[in-house]
């Protein structure tokens, strides 16, 4: 009877992780750039006890294998790539494909991102919306009148009165190999973890990396209606768990009543 | 404790387990793949002779697989019609439906909990690109197949026993090669085949049997006063 409360509690929990995890992605819904997290439910078992060379399997035999014993909500950055919106700006660049910017923070460390939001700050050189430097380090003469940048990351600009353009750079962008195991931190930037693989850079359109798109940004992948339904069948599924909970306790008051004083 | 006693005892044992596996099934309506446990009641033959039964309690898993639903991950797998994909865990390898696979630190094709999924020639190598995966299993990186996944059919599905984490282990017998099985969907998971009915249902009806039970107990145990007091009056 115990184990069905603590259980249920579990469903309860883990209905509650996917509300939170829905709000944060509905609330960034006009983040561009901005990947959703998908919340991957997996049962719980009790440990079996090993016995002989394969415990597993001897546990299974012996009839032992996994008593359930609950379940556990996590929450997992989805790969799916957002809409490609077209804007009309200038410096706004998406990424077709995989594939993400790299940037260098205040502190040195480097970070990624898929935002390319970007402008140029007082010295002419490309950054973030937020004026984090791209590691690309790409400096415009102040005159500059146009910049041009092509689908494999060449970089172009028209200086002064000059009609033909000169080459100022080259934009990379970095892969992973488990890209939904990169670490967010806010600011739709995110860190290499041990999960993600090493970033490997690249020139765009090689090798299976993106290529970019000036005047086009990209929307964040959360898709409203299915949010909705995620949601429903949470809160339905919180209420199911309720119920197990309350027919758990229940079931101890009616044994508690065996004893008529 | 009297026969009577013992007997109401262990059903009510039985229906406080029951309980247990309906919250586990409701617990995981939402993870992918899952199998429900049905509690299945049985009295053994000779304690039947006997003219008492303990009622045992059992737990069969329902294979029946749940509906397909589309997420758009492309690396979300789902296996339509019967089948199993191969995984390599560290206790052999085990058999799963669940296909929320994702590639690893070094490009390889794992479970959610970072076991290999297993191809015809062993694990499969992706990379850091996104493979397409066509419904024979066939893993196509850009313009080159990688690898086949191994895609097994079990023919007495009651064999397998889950261990947790959606994997089964096979008990007896191996997997039959030529046996059909359905084909991939890659963007799809298949979702747990609990149904919310049916568990209520359940729940009610095992709460109307605990009820039931503990007022036998009640019961017998005032026949048991009366004729305490009855019979012991001098």
């Amino acid at each position: 009877m115990n184990d069905a409360l603590y259980i249920a509690a579990t469903g309860m929990r883990a209905s509650q992780t996917q509300v939170d995890t829905i709000a944060h992605n509905v609330a960034n819904l006009n983040t561009a750039g901005f990947r959703r997290n998908v919340v991957s439910f997996s049962e719980v078992s009790a440990s079996v006890t090993p016995t002989g060379t394969d415990p597993i399997l001897e546990a299974v035999r012996a009839n032992l294998a996994a008593r359930g014993a609950g379940t556990l909500a996590s929450p997992v950055l989805s790969t799916a790539g957002g809409e490609l919106k077209q804007t009309g700006e200038n410096l706004d660049i998406a990424i077709d494909g995989v594939g993400f910017f790299e940037v260098t923070r205040a502190d040195g460390s480097v970070a990624y991102t898929r935002a390319g939001s970007l402008r140029l700050n007082e010295e002419g050189v490309l950054t973030l919306a937020d004026g984090t430097p791209l590691s690309a380090q790409l400096q415009f003469p102040p005159d500059t009148k146009k910049i041009v940048v092509n689908s494999d990351g060449r970089v172009l600009a028209n200086v002064g009165d000059d009609t033909t353009p000169i080459e100022i750079g080259q934009l990379e962008l970095v892969t992973f190999a488990n890209a939904a195991g990169l670490r967010p931190i806010g600011g739709n930037l995110f860190v290499a973890t041990p999960e993600s693989g090493e970033a490997r850079a690249g020139v765009p359109g090689e090798e299976g990396r993106g290529t970019l798109r000036q005047g086009f940004l990209e929307s964040s992948n959360v898709q409203l209606v299915e949010e909705l339904v995620a949601m429903m069948l949470a809160q339905r599924a919180f209420e199911l768990n309720g119920r197990v909970i309350q027919a758990a306790d229940q079931m101890m008051q009616i044994t508690n009543a065996l004893y008529k004083a | 404790m009297t026969d009577t006693m013992a007997a109401i005892a262990a059903a009510m044992h039985a229906d406080a387990e029951a309980v247990r596996v309906i919250s586990q099934n409701v617990a995981n309506s939402q993870t992918p793949a899952y199998r429900r446990e049905i509690s299945v009641v049985r009295a053994s033959f000779a304690e039947a002779l006997d003219g008492f039964t303990t009622p045992q309690l059992q737990t069969v898993t329902d294979s029946r697989a749940g509906t397909l639903q589309s997420t758009g991950e492309p690396l979300n797998l789902a296996l339509e019609g019967k089948g199993f994909f191969v995984v390599g865990t560290a206790n052999g390898e085990m058999l799963t439906r669940r296909g929320d696979f994702r590639l690893d630190a070094e490009g390889r094709l794992v479970t959610r909990a970072g076991d290999p999924v297993l191809g015809t020639r062993g694990v499969i190598h992706v990379g850091d690109r996104i493979p397409t995966i066509t419904a024979d299993g066939s893993v196509h990186v850009g313009d080159a197949i990688v690898d086949r996944l191994r895609i097994v059919s079990v023919a007495d599905e009651s064999s397998l026993r889950p261990v947790g984490e959606g994997l089964f282990v096979m008990t007896g017998g191996d997997p039959d090669p030529a046996a059909p099985y359905g084909a991939v969907r890659q963007g799809f998971l298949e979702t747990s085949n609990v149904q919310a009915i049916n568990e209520t249902v359940r729940l009610l009806e095992t709460m109307r049997h605990f009820e039931m039970a503990q007022r036998f107990m009640r019961g017998y145990d005032s026949m048991m006063e009366d004729a305490i007091s009855t019979l012991g009056r001098t």
